[in-house]
């Protein structure tokens, strides 16, 4: 298909190299920000150029900040005895939406993924064991519960196997809402296995 | 289209879009299909943790031989090999069977015969109470013969004699062990050497039906000589078996 505009067509083909964006949504993004006035357009663009110019990663945490390091490490109000590790920086932004965990975070940068050749070091694991020093009582592996994430995690444990550190992972099972009796076997398994005494 | 229902083992997923699954699976009856789960990333999917990797499910799907990718209409799981899950040298293991599988079958024709073999291999690095990886040597010693590079320990390849040496050469080329009485050219031919244990091994693990598989004992100079023979022989013979990703995990590598 051939464009009247060469700028239309260079964006549509930017916009489509997007995740989950297919060509016609693309075209429709186009389109939308043809009809929107200069000032919003520009406002996006500088926003665009903005995360790629201002936005690093924590040297602590490795979580993206402006700052460095970042407004969580740096928090005084924020307990420094636990750190809860994820895989990406959005899993930290899940977390602080539930308002309940007050620690610190550790952003490995992915998972173990033996298949695609992802080692231990291609993650932030040694950085992890590097900050438990004598502060930290608690790591707490808020991991995604899969083949990489448990495999993640049984690497850490072993890795911290003789650090004076407690070590916890989140629960797994069934969500909150849902049937018992819909529920997978190995879902359920994990369920049972993670029960908590009342 | 049509309304398929298989047995399957989970070779890879690939996230897709934001919350579904792209899955690679071997199936019993239909070789290796590609199947979305839409949904399957969300927490309140029916799925839930049925389309994990190497999970062995029962799966229902809609065949358009036209499409490349078919849509997941219900799934159970037959197999979750919790076991694996929950050790990490057994997860290196496993890992490098599916991606072994994954290389090695092409297309929608069936391969019963592997997917047996993939299935009892599986069951029983989950089940096993000790030496795990004798699963994997067994996978790999069985593949090769299942696909036609049999490896035989038996008798010498040049003057058929029935062997007792100290060490013997392997022809990787020709699937046999050469005795030290032939000439040398022939034992250098693609060659690895083997010591007596480990060809005792070998000879094991070839009877083996899976019976008494884990419970073959052997030194770790011996394990890894059967592994780095048994991968050499392979890699020798199915040129997609080379740079695995997944086998710079093991203990033995």
């Amino acid at each position: 298909m051939q464009y009247t505009s060469e700028s239309l067509e260079r964006l549509i083909n930017e916009f489509s190299k997007l995740p989950s964006i297919g060509r016609k949504t693309a075209q429709r993004l186009a389109f939308h920000l043809l009809k929107q006035p200069k000032e919003d357009v520009l406002v996006l663009s500088k926003a665009l150029a903005d995360i790629k110019e201002k936005i690093g990663r924590c040297s602590v945490c490795f979580n993206v900040t402006e700052q460095d390091p970042c407004v969580l490490c740096t928090n005084p109000k924020r307990d420094r005895n636990t750190i809860c590790v994820v895989e990406e920086a959005n899993d930290v932004l899940a977390i602080e939406r539930i308002d309940q965990y007050r620690g610190q975070y550790h952003v490995l940068g992915g998972l173990l993924n033996p298949l695609d050749g992802i080692g231990p070091d291609d993650l932030k694991i040694k950085e992890l064991l590097l900050r438990l020093n004598g502060n930290v009582k608690e790591v707490i592996l808020a991991i995604n519960p899969n083949v990489s994430g448990d495999a993640t995690v049984m690497y850490i444990a072993e890795k911290m196997n003789g650090i004076p550190v407690k070590i916890s992972r989140i629960a797994r099972g069934i969500p909150i809402g849902s049937d018992l009796e819909f529920a997978d076997m190995t879902t359920l398994t994990r369920a049972m296995e993670g029960r908590v005494v009342l | 289209m049509s309304i398929q229902r298989t047995e399957a083992i989970i070779l890879k997923t690939i996230p897709y879009g934001e919350t579904s699954k792209i899955l690679t699976t071997f199936t019993k009856n239909m070789g290796k299909v590609n199947l979305l789960a839409k949904g399957a990333r969300d927490v309140k999917s029916k799925y839930g943790g049925s389309l994990e990797l190497f999970n062995y499910i029962s799966v229902i799907y809609y065949d358009r031989t036209e499409r490349d990718l078919q849509y997941v209409s219900d799934v159970s799981v037959i197999d979750p090999f919790l076991q694996i899950h929950n050790d990490l040298d057994r997860t290196y293991e496993a890992l490098a069977i599916i991606e072994m599988c994954n290389r090695l079958i092409h297309g929608n024709e069936d391969n019963l015969h592997i997917f047996d073999l993939l299935v009892q291999t599986l069951q029983g690095i989950d089940r096993a109470e000790k030496r795990p990886v004798n699963g994997l040597l067994y996978f790999m010693l069985h593949v090769a013969t299942r696909l036609g590079f049999t490896m035989d320990f038996d008798s010498c390849k040049n003057c058929r004699d029935v062997m007792d040496h100290k060490e013997l050469n392997f022809s990787v080329e020709h699937g046999r062990v050469v005795c030290e009485s032939c000439p040398s050219h022939l034992r250098n031919v693609s060659g690895a050497l083997l010591s007596k244990e480990s060809l005792g091994i070998m000879r094991q693990i070839a009877r083996s039906h899976g019976n008494g598989l884990y419970n073959i004992a052997m030194s770790e100079k011996a394990c890894h000589e059967v592994y780095h023979l048994l991968l050499r022989h392979l890699q020798f013979h199915m040129e997609e078996l080379q740079n695995l990703n997944s086998l710079s995990f093991l203990k033995l590598a």
